[in-house]
């Protein structure tokens, strides 16, 4: 089975001070100064495969990871820890567009490093990210290549005949979980999947497979994706502000935590509480 | 302009899906009126009350075996490759929102997801929803139809008054085979989309995992700062005593302290109770989303700077395990002294 995992390195934005929501005359947000880190559905994405190869491993199917991102170099770092937790392959496709909202071109590029350069079998990816907000990527990547997809997944295994290159996928649908087993290719996407936060490598696989080159591609290659992608689209960004969430903020003080609770209860909460 | 609601009648979020794309059309295509609604639907029997809750005349029902988004795509597409209309409304939810922006694509229209907001009139449309986690809110002009837009999740619009019913309704039924079985749905590659197919088996099991939290009028909710399962465990139990519906953070969740059931925000659910309160948790603006539109917020935090602060309407810095106690021990003692009383 090859899969292609596709992740998107984002600024951490809890961390920003609520004041520093500066938005310029082209829309740009300044970030940079907070740290990144990995998009929160992709990490699950990324881990989610992990699972599927220590399965796929211990039955002796064939396996083939790969990890791709679009962005700057500041990706490398994660792309190496991929290769240290036994990933093949870690590709940055190098950009310094904005596309932050144009989830048309990312479906593009990763479709046709999937169809053309990479052949995979399974894409997998998170539903969304934050800073662009789309929840299109995995959707339009589907449609462009033509696979089926499956929104929600929490977790792929080696279906039982694993021989036959059969997948049994688990997602979230309304109030449940549905499993499926399925025939590649598809796209997978990943939204909140409990308990899949990414593993961390031993120091062992970081010395040993940690190390490989990044492979580099240049997003102008990718031409009849980008094509296919100015033909779609159609939405433009024409405004961006902060949102206010201000509210009074009264701080409640009191010589130790059970006085602060008393005098919460006792001026505030008591008689809403009745109210209810 | 022609507008299409487009419910989906397999889901039994069914009746508020069909309340909030009604009050998104009331609020915001209130002029035009050449609405439809499509209902995608598997029970015959439950028909006729998906009917009753549709907000047009003009009711076209597609039937499918099961839900199954590339048969339902497929069937929407050629249902409506001949008469497209302008805008297409889809549910906040995880399938309406993969229907809009698969459905554009093959329409050949814009989609936007999550949207809270539209103007419609001569021009392009315009669109705002959030961005940046929930720290921004982005605007879009649309400039391609079909205009195939999903809600935010939990959106409501409070339109005043309620519409009166059509007088008659004109139902059309369709069957997703049928649809699907002389015209090909293609894709921009001009080759055919896939159909279900590639799925040898399926089972689905609902979850036994039940929760209140969109009516809940009292919510406790916690976050990381619980900091274990047996944490969260204490919390539970305050709030069982009290009465409060319990809800989480995604690291509560993630970490599989909660289920996935109890999570408050935008990938959760969307609260709206008289007093929430807040445990452990930082406020970030995707989990204050979920919480928004409590009455009243009172934040328990350790750090002053937490965001969740700013954004309650009071606090308490400190630890919240003896200040939780303690308002377990005086909301208990007023229940004891109330039933005294009567
Ligand atoms: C696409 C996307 C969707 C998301 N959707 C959601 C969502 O739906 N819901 C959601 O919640 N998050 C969501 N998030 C994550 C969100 O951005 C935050 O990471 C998350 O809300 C933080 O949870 P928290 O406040 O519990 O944890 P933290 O941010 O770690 O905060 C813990 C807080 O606990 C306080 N604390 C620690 N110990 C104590 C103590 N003893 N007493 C009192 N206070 C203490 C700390 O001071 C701190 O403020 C989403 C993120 C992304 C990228």
């Amino acid at each position: 089975m090859q899969i292609l995992a596709c992740f998107k390195v984002v600024p951490d934005l809890d961390q920003m001070p609520a004041g520093d929501w500066l938005v310029d005359d082209r829309f740009r947000v300044e970030t940079g100064y907070v740290k990144n880190m990995l998009n929160p559905y992709d990490e699950s994405a990324l881990e989610i495969t992990l699972r599927y190869a220590d399965q796929a491993r211990r039955g002796n199917l064939p396996l083939n990871l790969t990890a791709l991102t679009i962005g700057s170099k500041q990706a490398d770092t994660y792309l190496k820890t991929l290769y240290a937790l036994r990933y093949d392959k870690a590709v940055r496709v190098a950009s310094d567009r904005d596309i932050r909202f144009l989830p048309e071109i990312a479906a593009a590029v990763i479709s046709e490093y999937a169809a053309e350069k990479n052949r995979a079998d399974v894409l997998i990816m998170g539903m969304q990210s934050g800073v662009g907000d789309n929840a299109k990527t995995p959707l339009l990547t589907a449609e462009y290549l033509n696979w089926p997809c499956i929104t929600g997944v929490v977790a792929i295994e080696p279906a039982n005949n694993g021989t036959k290159n059969l997948l049994k996928v688990k997602s979230m649908v309304d109030s449940g979980i549905l499993e499926q087993t399925v025939r590649p290719p598809l796209v997978l996407a990943v939204s909140n999947a409990p308990g899949t936060y990414l593993r961390v490598p031993t120091l062992k696989d970081k010395v040993e497979y940690g190390k490989k080159p990044v492979e580099v591609q240049e997003m102008d290659n990718f031409k009849t994706g980008l094509a296919a992608a100015n033909t779609s689209g159609g939405c433009r960004l024409t405004g961006l502000k902060p949102i206010n969430h201000r509210r009074e903020g009264l701080i409640i003080d009191g010589e130790t935590a059970a006085e602060k609770a008393r005098i919460l209860y006792h001026s505030y909460l008591r008689e809403r509480l009745g109210k209810l | 302009m022609t507008y299409a609601l487009v419910l989906n009648g397999c889901s039994k979020t069914y009746p508020d899906q069909a309340k909030a794309l009604t009050g998104f059309r009331d609020a915001f295509l209130a002029g035009f009126p050449q609405g439809k609604t499509i209902i995608i639907f598997n029970e015959e029997e439950k028909k006729q009350s998906l009917i009753n809750a549709s907000a047009t005349v003009l009711v076209e029902l597609i039937k499918v075996e099961r839900y199954q988004p590339e048969t339902v795509l497929t069937a929407l597409q050629n249902l409506e490759h001949e008469s497209c209309r302008d805008f297409y409304l889809f549910p906040g939810d995880q399938a309406g929102s993969e229907l809009s922006v698969r459905f554009a694509s093959r329409m050949g229209g814009s989609s936007l997801a999550n949207i809270y907001s539209l103007e419609a009139g001569a021009g392009s449309p315009v669109c705002r929803r959030a961005a940046y986690n929930n720290y921004l809110e982005a605007e879009f002009s649309l400039d391609r139809k079909p205009y195939c837009l999903s809600l935010q999740k939990g959106f409501s619009a409070h339109t005043g008054k309620e519409k009166p019913k059509p007088p008659e309704m004109k139902v059309i039924e369709h069957n997703a085979k049928e649809l699907n079985s002389n015209k090909a749905g293609t894709g921009i590659n001009g080759t055919g989309a896939p159909d279900d197919s590639f799925v040898l088996d399926y089972k689905y099991t609902e979850s036994d995992e039940t929760t209140n939290l969109e009516s809940a009028r009292f919510i406790l909710a916690a976050g990381r700062g619980v900091k274990n399962r047996s944490g969260l465990e204490k919390v539970e139990k305050t709030a069982a005593a009290i009465g409060a519906e319990v809800g989480v953070s995604r690291p509560v969740a993630m970490n599989a302290w909660a289920p996935l059931s109890k999570l408050i925000g935008v990938s959760g659910h969307m609260t709206g109770p008289e007093l929430c309160i807040t445990a452990g948790i930082s406020g970030a603006a995707a989990f204050y989303a979920g919480i928004e539109k409590s009455a009243c917020i009172a934040a328990i935090n350790t750090d002053p700077g937490a965001p969740i602060i700013r954004s309650s309407d009071l606090a308490i810095i400190d630890d919240y395990e003896p200040v939780l106690e303690e308002l377990e021990r005086l909301i208990m003692e007023n229940k004891r002294i109330e039933g005294e009383d009567r």
